[in-house]
């Protein structure tokens, strides 16, 4: 279990971007967290990584405390990271990419059996993994960024909006392959704007709105609240809807 | 604070003007009475010597920080133009072409026509990269001094004959009286649409353009006008000097001391280069009469403590010490970008 | 055939500037930081080769085996203690605190050593090969051999090994790496030692064909500087391909133009190839 507990970040020194923040990720779950652009989402999964540190508060892996680590060794506990715009090596191929994500002594001795099973996820990947990553289309960039992340064998995965710029078909599967990383006993925190399929995924979500938490609760009860649907996630919801009628 | 270390852009930016124009046209009344009566009060002319180097000094500090500070351009080969002013002064004077003013107008302006093909090239590379061609332009111009030795005599060095005789006041009042000019050039820029644009394309060169300012346009503009007035000081130096060559007035070492006055005051600050001035030249008297042969280690080390514990200059560590706020700047400055 | 034989020329000392340059750009790649005392290392190098040859007789191609490991020493703990310092502050403060490094080492020396020009003559330094008109110098392709084997064991390094690949991880993407785990102080450190340890046995190979002073390596750097450039940004296989590049065409233009601009005529076709392609010859690569 990662708990979160009453952080306040803030870049610089002026009014800090998060306040008070609390959440736990128990194990086994995903957890969503939604919110509207510049809410503070990605500095939040920055701060868990160790990129940034909390003014005040604490974050804790059971008894780890995570907040005074430096970014690297948070990775070592198995943490993974699958960061907004995916953050590829550009100049790197596919496979090198994978190769990074095994950097962790943890998961090092096991990176040819993770190989192979990443691309048992992702089959396009083993006909590029020779290609230079920048010359990848977003979908398959995505599925390195999040093959990459698999890489390191994390207890915990976070993503960061990775149905971002997909076509609706490729997000539906993203989101079947962030279940089966579920299923597998990683816990899972996702971080979309895409909520109505984030809320549909997951065990718990919070929402976070210029830098607070304020509301949580299970997936489909946020769905189903309608304060929520109407004055939080009105277009957000909106939005996504029309991306289902579209499927449809 | 951690933060900082993600945006690298703009951490630890160089600090904006701390010396509003205003405060500084009130007290120069004063300061310039005083700076008339000098060759009174220093009456030793190895004194007076001193003070004129200062004011060489402040030149080509405030010449150099007009790019390096304010358009965020940092020159490793700021000699060129100083050179290049010193040998058009010497030739037109050693073939009788020009009376002594024209040739030191002409140094000014061969230095800034000069700025212009230099600056076109070296624009075309940012960062570290432009530091590097910089280096690379002021070593080809030395090479040339060195072999066109039908125009510069090459190694040996170029004898001119005196401007103004043999004492050194009339050189002191020719100093100040540019220094002065340049000052009021830089108090009236900065304070003018330029000085934000300078700054404009010093803080994000892209922003920049996208608000419809043109980089190149203006980076070359504070060139021209930085080069225009290395030259002038070039000039300058080889009406007073009576021999120049290129060890001396090309090499690397002098695109160093001249940076080292701004970098000593305050980069990116009107007086910094004022003050930076006073106190290198000080140092560096003090240092040589001290260490002898020792001195350039001394200098070196020098160089590395104040990059290490004085990055803002001697402007920066005073207003620290007045402001209580000042720790902070770095932090707004990141969160503007 | 001249031209053949000058030709050779260029390319034989091509070798060497391959070899100092690719340091450079090794640090320039994952640091963002220009390193002027470059050519310093290459001449502390080159005085460490002297006195293994002056006091134990070592050849000067064995002693790349003491240098390059000693000045790795050196970057590693200059990165640590000083350059790790500067790395998030503005460029003017990064470039002039190696300068301020540069100039402490060059007057360092000169005061304990003497400007005196000194050289280490083997009984290979003046020996060739010869082909109908065209003479090889022996030492020289000696030295151009062993710089690119240099060369290449960087870039088996740095394309194989897990350490190589964070380095080049670094370069492309810091953030990044440091999400996979990477320690970005560790490969700052590491990085700033190999470009010292190349940049020693480029010192090493140099010491059978050329004289060593105090200011013998800023020479040296400029050049680098320029391959770097020309390379393009930070890379290494560019700037190995540069330098032999440079090599080749401040021969040909020496030989055509004038010895005596030999040292501006690399410069000029620099600034030339500048002006048609401002983000160098060759474009990003791998490594
Ligand atoms: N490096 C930075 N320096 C200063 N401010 C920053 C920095 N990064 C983010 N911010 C500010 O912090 C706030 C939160 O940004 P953050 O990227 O965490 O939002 P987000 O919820 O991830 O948004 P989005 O959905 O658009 O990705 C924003 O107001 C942003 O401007
Ligand atoms: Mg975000």
């Amino acid at each position: 279990m990662l708990s979160v507990d009453g952080i306040d970040v803030a870049y610089g020194v002026g009014f800090p971007t998060l306040r008070n923040v609390s959440l736990r990720l128990p194990e086994g779950e995903i957890i969503a967290l939604v919110g509207s652009n510049g809410a503070g989402k990605t500095t939040l999964l920055n701060t868990i990584s160790g990129l940034l540190r909390p003014s005040r508060g604490g974050i804790r892996l059971r008894d780890t405390p995570l907040h005074l680590l430096p970014p690297h060794e948070v990775a070592e506990l198995g943490i993974a990271h699958v960061p907004e715009g995916r953050k590829l090596f550009p100049m790197m191929t596919v496979e090198e990419n994978l190769h990074m994500g095994a950097y962790t002594r943890r998961s090092r001795p096991h990176l040819a059996a993770m190989i192979e099973s990443v691309y048992d996820l992702f089959p396009v990947l083993r006909d590029r993994r020779r290609q230079y990553a920048r010359t990848l289309s977003g979908g398959e960039q995505q599925m390195v960024a999040i093959g990459r992340g698999l890489m390191s064998m994390p207890e915990i995965i976070m993503f960061d909006e990775p149905s971002l710029g997909l076509a609706p078909l490729i997000v539906r599967e993203m989101f079947e392959v962030i279940k089966r990383v579920n299923a597998e006993g990683k816990t899972v925190f996702l971080v979309e704007q895409n909520v109505r399929f984030a809320l549909g995924i997951c065990h718990y979500a919070y929402i976070l709105e210029q830098g607070q938490i304020i509301g949580s609760g299970k997936g489909q009860d946020l769905l189903n609240d309608e304060f929520i649907q109407t004055s939080i996630l009105g277009t957000g919801l909106s939005n996504s809807g029309m991306d289902s009628q579209a499927d449809a | 604070m951690k933060a900082a270390s993600l945006s690298r852009r703009s951490a630890g930016r160089m600090q904006g003007r701390r010396f509003t124009p205003m405060n500084l046209l009130i007290t120069m009344p004063l300061i310039l009475l005083l700076l008339l009566g000098v060759p009174w009060l220093v009456s030793s002319p190895y004194f007076l010597d001193i003070v004129i180097l200062m004011l060489m000094y402040m030149l080509l500090g405030m010449s150099w920080n007009l790019l390096g500070g304010f358009a965020g351009q940092i020159s490793l080969g700021h000699a060129i133009f100083f050179g290049l002013g010193a040998y058009c002064y010497g030739f037109l004077i050693n073939q009788h072409l020009t009376s002594v003013w024209i040739a030191l107008a002409s140094g000014a302006l061969a230095a800034t026509v000069a700025s212009i093909p230099i600056g076109i090239l070296c624009f075309r590379l940012r960062g570290p990269y432009f530091v590097l061609v910089t280096l690379a332009a002021a070593e080809v111009v030395r090479i040339l001094a060195v072999n066109l030795v039908d125009l510069t005599q090459g190694a040996e060095g170029m004898v001119i004959t005196p401007a103004f005789g043999i004492s050194k006041t009339p050189y002191y009042y020719l100093a100040l009286a540019f220094v002065l000019l340049e000052l009021i050039t830089m108090v009236v820029l900065c304070s003018s649409r330029f000085g934000y644009y300078y700054m404009a394309v010093r803080e994000d060169e892209d922003t920049a353009l996208a608000i419809g300012v043109n980089p190149l346009i203006h980076k070359l503009w504070a060139f021209g006008i930085s080069a225009f007035f290395a030259g002038l000081t070039g000039a300058f130096y080889a009406s007073y000097r009576h021999v120049i060559d290129p060890s001396v007035v090309l090499s690397l070492e002098r695109s160093v001391d001249i940076l080292l006055g701004p970098l000593v005051g305050g980069i990116g600050t009107l007086a910094g280069p004022l003050v930076g001035a006073v106190i290198m030249v000080s140092v560096n008297e003090g240092l040589r009469s001290l260490l002898g042969g020792a001195y350039l280690v001394a200098y070196g080390l020098i160089l590395v403590v104040i990059v290490l514990f004085f990055p803002s200059g001697v402007l920066g560590v005073t207003q620290r010490f007045f402001t209580r706020e000042a720790g902070g700047e770095a932090g707004k400055a990141d969160e503007a970008a | 055939m001249i031209v053949l034989q000058v030709l050779i020329n260029g390319l034989l000392t091509g070798g060497i500037y391959s070899l100092i340059s690719v340091g450079l750009a090794l640090i320039l790649g994952t640091m963002r930081i220009i390193n002027i005392f470059h050519g310093e290392l290459l001449m502390m190098a080159m005085y460490l080769t002297y006195w293994l040859y002056l006091y134990i007789h070592l050849d000067p191609y064995v002693s790349v085996l003491i240098t390059a490991p000693v000045l790795f020493g050196f970057g590693y703990v200059m990165q640590r203690v000083l350059i790790n310092r500067v790395l998030a502050q503005p460029e003017v403060n990064q470039v002039l605190l190696t300068l301020g490094i540069s100039m402490a080492l060059i007057n360092l020396f000169q005061l304990f050593f003497s400007p005196t020009y000194r050289q280490v003559r083997t009984g290979y330094s003046t020996a060739v090969l010869a082909f109908a008109d065209v003479r090889i110098s022996i030492p020289y392709t000696i030295s151009f051999m062993l710089a690119f084997a240099f060369t290449f064991l960087l870039y088996s390094f740095l394309i194989r090994t897990f350490p190589g690949k964070a380095i080049r991880a670094t370069a492309q993407d810091r953030q990044a790496a440091v999400m996979m785990g990477v320690n970005i102080a560790t490969v700052n450190a590491i990085s700033f030692g190999i470009g010292a340890a190349l940049a020693a046995a480029a010192g090493s190979l140099l010491v059978p064909i050329y004289y060593i002073f105090p200011g013998v390596g800023f020479p040296f750097a400029i050049k680098a500087f320029v391959v770097v450039v020309l390379g393009g940004m930070g890379s290494v296989v560019g700037a190995a391909l540069g330098g032999i590049i440079f090599g080749v065409v401040e021969a040909l233009g020496s030989f055509f133009i004038s010895t005596r601009y030999t040292d501006a005529i690399g410069l000029l076709i620099f600034i030339v190839i500048l002006l048609v392609r401002p983000a160098g010859l060759f474009g990003r690569s791998r490594v």
